[in-house]
């Protein structure tokens, strides 16, 4: 979190996590299609030649001022590929809070919950609670027929009434919901910290 | 199991005594518990599985055990033994094949702890003194754009003839940018960081420079520019500016005037202009 106290400005950063080809990326250009160019910039994707995230895809959403201070929100992506464990550390840096893509099917389950464990591992090495840490999870990939029950994904990923939704991110189905809860979820943190 | 979470390492051995000591329903209790506070807790699944109410929840606990360790032998068999007498086959061949050696052995197991990056708020009148030096180095140095960002990829401030937008493109790229250039000084055994870097276009070079642990300045400047001229000039903008960024981390803002904005007032309104501005355009 950064405050600047002149401009009257309140950056937030916002990293979505999960493992590899779950829909992270794809949760990013819905956004960014979808939301007013005004309120948001450029999708910068650093990614290889098979359109896989290779560093991180980076949004930035700026609302109009409330209470006379203006949030701005600064959206990541990590690269989901195993190889890419380092680089994923390093985006999750200052994280105010996470979303968590899972993709729902029944096969994705191991690596999800891999995915799940190395998130709270990096949040630890990084001196974060993962407790702390605002985390909104997102059952992406709904459209497709092998998907496990939510009630089963939210047994793991949202125990304790963590918000979770259910999402189709190719259709855009889901995507704000999940993006929402999340802005809500830090800000409340904030909140609380101060 | 985790020696930096006492909590659940205790309530773990707490809800595994229950269990052995044959109470079922303050065993289910607290290990739910554990899994509540850290779901990859293998063995605490594995628990669950032994005083679960149904087969139905043995079985989804045996395979959480084997989706976090497929080489787990307990669950391996449990499951087996469970699957033979209702007659399924091995469900989630994914499950199985899926190997996941490479995980226990990625080398961010073994990264020391990061830094920590806190978060600051930065007072009007330390907000002027940056963005002071900042236009007084772009005026000396000629630089088209400067930005001063934090690690995280966080626009602090800037100067010079960019679009805002590409400014915070800019920040981002050179915080990750620096963040792995720093990651790979460390692989090689360098005990410092690397300092500086330029890249060199034909028409503009940029040059990156930490200030401090936490901070990154971004300099465009034209070819041409004596790159002597430029490297002084942000030498001194670093003496100049790590103190402004050490006070504002010990003395920001009162607390009591963030507090006023963020409030629960600000929570509400934010929730309603999300619901107003963003999805433009969606169906
Ligand atoms: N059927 C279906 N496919 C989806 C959905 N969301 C994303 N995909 C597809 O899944 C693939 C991977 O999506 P990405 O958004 O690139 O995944 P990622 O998580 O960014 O992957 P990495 O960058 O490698 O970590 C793409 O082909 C998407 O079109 C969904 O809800 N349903
Ligand atoms: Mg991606």
């Amino acid at each position: 979190m950064f405050i600047n106290w002149k401009l009257r400005e309140l950056n937030l950063k916002i990293v979505y996590y999960g493992p590899a080809l779950s829909g992270k990326t794809t949760n990013l250009q819905i956004i960014h299609a979808k939301t007013n160019p005004k309120l948001r910039g450029e999708l910068v994707s650093l990614k290889t030649r098979e359109d896989r995230t290779i560093f991180f895809d980076f949004l930035q959403l700026e609302l109009g001022s409330i209470k006379g201070l203006k949030p701005k929100f600064n959206l990541y992506t990590v690269p989901g590929q195993v190889l890419y464990a380092a680089s994923r550390k390093l985006v999750l840096q200052g994280a105010d809070g996470v979303v968590f893509v899972a993709d729902s099917q029944m096969s994705r389950l191991a690596d999800n919950i891999h995915s799940f464990k190395a998130m709270h591992q990096h949040m630890k090495e990084l001196q974060l609670d993962p407790r702390e840490v605002p985390c909104v999870v997102q059952f992406n990939k709904r459209d497709l027929p092998d998907v496990a029950p939510v009630a089963l994904l939210q047994r793991y990923f949202a125990p304790n009434g963590r918000p979770s939704f259910e999402s189709v991110a190719t259709d855009g189905v889901g995507v704000f919901d999940t993006l929402k809860a999340a802005i809500n979820q830090v800000v409340a943190q904030v909140q609380q910290k101060l | 199991m985790d020696p930096t979470e006492p909590n659940v390492a205790h309530l773990l051995k707490k809800g595994i005594a229950a269990a052995q000591a044959g109470d079922k329903a303050q065993a289910h209790e607290i290990l739910t518990r554990v899994t509540e506070q850290d779901p990859t807790q293998e063995s605490a699944w594995l628990w669950l599985a032994g005083v679960a109410e149904s087969t139905e929840d043995t079985k989804t606990y045996l395979q959480t055990v084997l989706a976090i360790n497929p080489h787990n032998r307990q669950a391996q068999k449990g499951l087996k033994w469970l699957l033979s007498k209702t007659g399924e086959q091995m469900p989630g061949a994914g499950l199985e094949i899926a190997d996941f050696s490479q995980f226990s052995a990625a080398p961010n197991d073994f990264m020391p702890a990061g830094e920590l990056t806190p978060s600051f708020v930065l007072t009007t009148e330390q907000a002027e003194r940056i963005d002071e030096c900042l236009a007084r180095m772009a005026y000396e140095s000629e630089a088209k754009c400067i930005i001063l960002a934090d690690m995280t990829g966080q626009l602090i401030s800037e100067r010079g003839q960019l679009e805002e937008m590409h400014t915070q493109v800019l920040s981002a790229l050179a915080a990750g940018e620096l963040a792995a250039t720093n990651e790979m000084a460390r692989l090689v055994g360098e005990k410092a960081r690397f300092k500086l870097m330029l890249h060199e276009g034909e028409r503009n070079s940029v040059y990156l420079s930490d200030v401090g642990e936490q901070l990154i300045l971004v300099i465009v400047f034209q070819v041409g520019t004596p790159i002597g001229l430029v490297r002084m000039i942000l030498k001194q903008a670093v003496d100049e500016l790590a103190p402004i960024l050490v006070e504002a981390r010990e003395a920001g803002v009162s607390r009591e005037s963030i507090n006023n904005t963020l409030d629960g007032d600000f929570a509400k309104l934010l929730e309603s202009e999300l619901d107003s501005s963003l999805e433009f355009g969606g169906d």
